[in-house]
């Protein structure tokens, strides 16, 4: 415990440079280029947590966090009951069909179903089949499709066109065909909104030959207490009812969106080490500039009888001073950052000029800090675990130190 | 009576490019229980290298070194770092006392190493630092004191731990005359009072003839005077 405390002391002195106190004598490159590798981290995580989560939050509003879609109206309540088990339930509403359309973008033409209601009578549109653009269309009956669409599919009006849906299997809408013709009729582009360029419309009666006539879709929506944590539990629930009905999440429609902010995420966290391993770079040679200027000093402690061992954790510590400083002041700084991320971006924008996200893109016009205590510890434990390593090996230095030659001139 | 330490057929070559140079050859050397050693002789002569070799801090080329009546070269690390804290004191001309303690915790320091408790090892530096007169400086850091005091508290450092001997290596040498008069007399009365040995490299003559015995290392060997 002594020797402990001896250690702490001493590496304490050194690294205050006591009876020479100076700042630049704290704050040399090693503890600044820590402070702002860690700072950088820190910060970066709260953007993407950020524009995670206000993604997410702007979706939640928007959309129901859990849909049960089914033939059968008794299916809902036993997901329901199911759903109970696991989460807070706020409220929901049910819808059933009335009317459908097709709507398309360069990639993917997506059947749409008008559904009413059930409380209050009104029209909703719900997502249905997601099909290939390359795979639409010959003639037969008749589809209404935007200009642009026309244009980029090379289509004029009355051209043959032939609707491929992909899932000839189980669906919601029992066993689809895979293959049906349609007339064009183009709708002039003056009459539809922007976001709706690339609109294919087709009516109930059309659509009805994908589904069996007659046939009633129910869908019933739930909202949450805390949407956010259906992944932690939607695993329990199946997924389908054996033909019957299908249940879906908020997070699965968007898991694409989410999987790559989550790689963007990585990939930054592995831009930002390279920043941390210069940054570790610096402190080994602080670490070895300091026992090269140390030297005789070091081989006094020798002479005293101080054992290897305590020298190499004398300079561990000295080391780790400098790491924890630089540690501390980039997390306070990256704090700090976080807390005040959204005055910062509406700054930016002030100077620049214009919004920096995209609102009809992303649905969000600015981000807040987002910190999660777990990431940032975690980040802070991996900081501190290369700081030891490095600072261990370059405080090894002091066992090759030969006295004899150090002390030869003195 | 036992020899503290005892050297035998010392030879020291070292390596200048292609060739070896012989410092030390064949040299013999004994030291008894509370002898006060000069060795002299001129610059480059071997003074300091031989001193390491006899502290253990150098390996001699051929030859041994016994101390206590133990081959050095038994010695591994451990066994010499606790030597060293136990049994051997060192001065230096440049003092090399730590810039960001203390007077009172530099003295200290080597007891602290050894493991004593602080505040016991306090008292006892503070004690010493009486012995050489310079108690009302405990508290000051190193840059505070003049070249004499430096070296006292050097001196003091070295002799805190009651060491069988000391190895001083100019100790007088960054010193005018009055302090190294004043320091070297507080040396050998305190060398006298603590029965301690000690073997001194020096330039300075009146210095070494104030020790028991005169060496001066000439040719590699050590010749009486």
């Amino acid at each position: 415990m002594n020797s402990v405390s001896l250690v702490f002391k001493m590496a304490f002195r050194m690294f205050v440079h006591e009876g020479n106190w100076k700042i630049y004598n704290i704050f040399t490159l090693p503890v600044l280029s820590i402070t702002f590798a860690s700072f950088l981290a820190i910060a970066s995580l709260s953007i993407i947590n950020g524009f995670d989560n206000s993604l997410k939050e702007g979706l939640l509003e928007s959309l129901p966090h859990v849909r049960i879609t089914s033939l059968e109206s008794d299916i809902a309540d036993e997901v329901i009951n199911l759903v109970e088990q696991e989460a807070q339930i706020l409220g929901s509403a049910s819808f059933t069909t009335s009317g459908s359309y097709v709507i398309a973008n360069n990639n993917y033409a997506f059947v749409n179903i008008i559904a009413t209601s059930s409380v209050n009578n009104l029209p909703s549109i719900f997502s249905g089949q997601q099909v290939p653009l390359e795979n639409l269309f010959d003639v037969d009956n008749q589809i209404f499709i935007s200009s642009a669409l026309s244009e980029s599919l090379s289509l004029e009006d009355n051209d043959s066109v032939i609707l491929y849906f992909p899932m000839s299997s189980d669906s919601v809408f029992g066993r689809l065909p895979r293959l049906k013709s349609f007339n064009v009729q183009l709708i002039p582009l003056d009459s539809l909104m922007s976001m709706d360029e690339f609109l294919v419309i087709m009516s109930l009666d059309t659509f009805s030959q994908f589904i069996p006539s007659g046939l009633t879709v129910n869908i019933v929506d739930l909202t949450l207490e805390q949407p956010m944590n259906v992944n932690d539990w939607n695993h329990n629930i199946p997924m389908q009812f054996n033909g019957r009905g299908s249940i879906s999440y908020w997070s699965d429609n968007f898991i694409n969106l989410f999987n790559s902010i989550n790689i963007t995420k990585s990939v930054m966290l592995v831009i930002l080490s390279v920043i941390y391993i210069v940054a570790i770079f610096n402190l080994v040679s602080s670490n070895l500039i300091e026992i090269k200027s140390r030297e005789k000093t070091i081989s006094m402690f020798k002479l005293l009888g101080m054992r290897n061992e305590l020298l190499i954790s004398l300079f561990v510590v000295s080391a780790l001073f400098r790491a924890t400083l630089g540690i501390s002041f980039g997390v306070i700084l990256g704090l700090l950052f976080s807390e005040s991320l959204g005055v910062i971006f509406n700054f930016i924008e002030v100077i620049l000029g214009g919004s920096l996200i995209n609102a009809d893109i992303y649905g969000i016009d600015i981000i807040s800090g987002r910190l999660f205590f777990s990431e940032v510890s975690k980040l802070i434990a991996i900081f501190f675990c290369i700081a030891i390593v490095v600072s261990y090996l370059s405080a090894k230095r002091v066992t090759k130190l030969v006295v004899s030659q150090v002390l030869r001139n003195e | 009576m036992n020899n503290v330490l005892s050297a035998k057929g010392v030879t020291k070559l070292f390596a200048d490019g292609s060739r070896d140079i012989q410092i030390l050859n064949e040299l013999d050397f004994d030291l008894l229980p509370g002898e006060k050693v000069a060795i002299i002789g001129a610059s480059g002569s071997g003074k300091t290298t031989l001193m390491q070799i006899l502290a253990g801090i150098d390996r001699p080329t051929s030859g041994r070194v016994e101390l206590f009546g133990r081959d050095l070269s038994d010695y591994d690390d451990y066994s010499l770092s606790k030597i060293r804290n136990n049994d051997m004191g060192f001065i230096y001309q440049a003092y090399h006392l730590l810039p960001e303690f203390t007077v009172l915790e530099n003295v200290a320091l080597p007891l602290m190493i050894g493991g004593t408790k602080t505040r016991e090892a306090k008292d006892r530096a503070l004690r010493i630092l009486k012995e050489v007169d310079i108690a009302d400086r405990a508290n000051f850091l190193p840059y505070k004191l003049s070249g004499g005091e430096k070296q006292r508290t050097a001196i003091a450092r070295a002799l805190i731990i009651n060491p069988k001997v000391i190895f001083a290596d100019e100790p007088t040498g960054n010193l005018d005359y009055n302090a190294a008069t004043m320091v070297i007399n507080q040396l050998l009365n305190l060398v006298l009072d603590h029965h301690t040995s000690l073997i001194m490299v020096t330039h300075n003559k009146k210095v070494a003839e104030k020790m028991d015995k005169i060496l001066l290392l000439k040719n590699g060997i050590l010749e009486q005077q």
